[in-house]
């Protein structure tokens, strides 16, 4: 016989003791890793969340195109689509002083136009024919992928509806005021005045117009960083750069929304996250303490239960240290038994909540990412070692105990 | 050979007030004698078996075996020294409630050093043989609980006599009994002396007088053994 053999047969016999102690060691290791658990949920969700707005606003913005224009100071807003369209332009170099400078941080892609309405006599129809180059990139900022590409000389986009009805595609070609292009590309529908649209190379549109070097508008996608008074705050970054000689304006689109959206969820995800670490903190070392003290107690209530069997153990010729490992033993035991049930708990309590949520991430990716391996072997080295300590006083006063006095009680 | 207490005292302090259980105290027992210390209740005869039996250290006196005194050994060494050279019987016979009858004789085995197989099969061995002589080969596997009185007694007899001890010390381990377990027990006591076994058997039970090689009496914490002239109180 071995003296495990004493520990398991006292425990199988004694099974209230050892239960409850297991069961309070649970809810202590259960307790931590549920909310260890739910806190790598809810960055995995809103990380999903942002992502899929993200994802959404990249869409809205590729069919929205730009949402800011910096226009002449002069132009009636009232005219912009008018019939003569605007007269007014400026000079082309001011798309590269917003590039260069480094005071302008809520707007990105910057692509110069020289927009008109025009005559297309060929078709006899009116169009817009917009010259644009590519996006002119920010001296002081990292490149970024280009939301529109430029239209090379002698090719030419063409709006949705204007494809539909002269019933253009990609390398057909077509006649422009005694110029002959071939389309370069066929945009889909986007319910604006895209769809009556065609871009050339911007050089070409000042050569037609006789207006080289001139544009008469700069457009922008507004960053995510701006503040609620964002149109100001673009506004007072531009004129610090180009002065008074241009306005600008927003168009409202969803992807704005979606924008505002995106910041709402990651901001209140980590402000939730940060309130559920901070009330963690507080709880679970308090949890923890409250079953350190239970399962001493319950250790203690053991220990006493067990004075005549130690009282026996010690005068047949067991020593002291033999019988403060047999409490200990079965301290490491509970401690093993409460750190796997624990675990089990948590982590089901955990995936049970998780799965009220709407978009519940575990069931695009499963319950691995919850999984927490690091979690898993601090709860199966920590909490044997915990509940050890916990016993360790009970079970020393038991390897203490005096035989002769044990034995003379009864 | 012998095991031996001289001028052994022994005073408990309760609320106060000092109980003298143990008064220069004189007594010798070799193997294969069988000794019953005879008194009333309360005369100090658990005492006196627990100071022989490196339970309790005594105020003043030693008790040597083999002329080691025992309590200046360390306590471990004392545990050592009863797993190997002693047995104990106790009126209440203190077997472990969740073991069966063979794991409580083989408790023994746990304060012996070797613990290599060839000893555990030895150890299982003996417990097997002696649960045989005591009429306790149905039982082996049943609990504490299930067995009569005289069944609990006879198994602390056994786990007592597991490590072939050279002296047994038996405390009224007769007082719980009906008239014919009782009986019994005395019986494998003397069988025990006869194998060579000393046996220090204390008790009021009148019986032990039929039995015992030599009786002794004790009175208020005083013992009179004739054997030995300085035992005289
Ligand atoms: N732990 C103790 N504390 C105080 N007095 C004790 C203690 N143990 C025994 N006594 C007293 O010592 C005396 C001898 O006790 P004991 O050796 O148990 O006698 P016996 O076994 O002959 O009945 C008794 O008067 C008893 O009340
Ligand atoms: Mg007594």
């Amino acid at each position: 016989m071995k003296l495990s053999h004493l520990v398991i047969q006292e425990i199988s016999h004694r099974r209230l003791n050892f239960l409850m102690a297991s069961l309070t060691i649970a809810v202590a290791v259960a307790c931590a890793v549920g909310v260890v658990t739910l806190l790598r949920g809810y960055e995995i969700h809103t990380a999903a969340q942002v992502a899929a707005l993200d994802d959404e606003i990249r869409k809205i913005t590729k069919k929205m195109g730009f949402n800011v224009l910096i226009l002449p100071r002069e132009l009636n807003l009232a005219e912009f689509f008018a019939d003569d369209f605007a007269d007014q332009t400026m000079p082309e170099t001011h798309v590269d002083l917003l590039a260069q400078s480094r005071d302008v941080m809520t707007i990105q892609h910057l692509r110069p136009a020289l927009v008109r309405k025009i005559a297309w006599p060929e078709q006899n129809r009116d169009i817009i024919m917009m010259g644009v180059r590519g996006i002119v990139p920010f001296a002081h900022r990292k490149a970024k992928k280009p939301l529109a590409d430029p239209v090379p000389p002698g090719k030419i986009d063409v709006g949705h509806l204007l494809a539909r009805e002269l019933d253009l595609a990609p390398s057909s070609s077509l006649t422009l005021l005694g110029e002959s292009y071939e389309v370069n590309k066929v945009y889909p529908p986007r319910g604006n005045q895209d769809d009556i649209t065609v871009w050339i190379d911007l050089a070409q549109a000042q050569q037609i117009l006789g207006l080289e070097g001139q544009i008469n508008m700069i457009q922008a996608l507004e960053c995510n960083c701006a503040s609620i008074d964002r149109l100001a705050e673009i506004e007072s970054e531009v004129s610090a750069v180009l002065g008074d000689q241009v306005q600008v304006i927003e168009l409202a689109t969803t992807a704005i929304a979606r924008a505002q959206a995106r910041t709402r969820v990651s901001e209140a995800g980590a402000a939730t996250r940060n309130r559920v670490m901070r009330l963690a903190a507080m709880l679970i070392p308090m949890v923890i303490a409250g079953a350190v003290v239970i399962v001493g107690l319950l250790s203690l209530a053991n220990v006493r239960q067990r004075r005549p069997e130690i009282g026996i153990l010690r005068a047949v010729g067991l020593r002291s240290s033999q019988i403060l490992r047999v409490f200990l033993a079965k301290a490491a035991l509970v401690g093993v038994t409460g750190a796997v049930l624990g675990y089990v708990i948590g982590f089901g309590v955990a995936v049970a909540i998780q799965s009220q949520w709407s978009g519940d991430p575990t069931q695009q990716l499963g319950l691995a990412v919850l999984f927490i391996p690091v979690l898993l072997l601090t709860v199966l080295l920590l909490t044997p070692l915990l509940s050890v300590m916990a016993g360790w006083l009970p079970a020393l006063s038991a390897a203490a105990q005096d035989p002769a006095t044990i034995l003379h009680e009864e | 050979m012998a095991l031996k207490l001289e001028n052994v005292s022994k005073t408990y302090t309760r609320n106060g007030l000092d109980v003298l259980a143990l008064q220069e105290g004189s007594c010798s027992i070799e193997p294969g004698q069988f000794i019953a210390v005879c008194g009333p209740s309360g005369c100090g005869k658990s005492t006196l078996l627990q100071v022989s039996g490196g339970l309790m250290r005594p105020d003043a006196g030693t008790v040597t075996l083999d002329d080691q005194d025992i309590y200046a050994l360390s306590a471990d060494e004392r545990a050592g020294f009863r797993g190997a050279s002693l047995g104990f019987v106790f009126q209440q016979f203190h077997l472990v409630p969740y073991l069966n009858v063979l794991e409580n004789v083989l408790v023994a085995s746990l304060a012996l050093p070797a613990k290599s197989p060839a000893s555990q099969r030895d150890a299982r061995d003996r417990g097997l043989a002696l649960i045989d002589r005591f009429g306790l080969r149905d039982r082996a596997f049943h609990r504490a609980a299930q067995l009569s009185t005289g069944e609990r007694q006879r198994v602390a007899l056994a786990r007592a006599l597991l490590n072939e001890p050279r002296f047994i010390l038996a405390d009224e381990p007769t007082g719980n009994l009906d008239e014919a377990n009782g009986e019994e027990v005395l019986r494998h006591l003397a069988e025990c002396a006869e194998q060579g076994t000393g046996v220090l058997l204390v008790t009021h039970d009148a019986r032990a007088a039929e039995v015992a090689s030599r009786v002794v009496e004790m009175e208020a914490g005083s013992i009179r053994d004739e054997a030995m002239p300085w035992g005289v109180a």
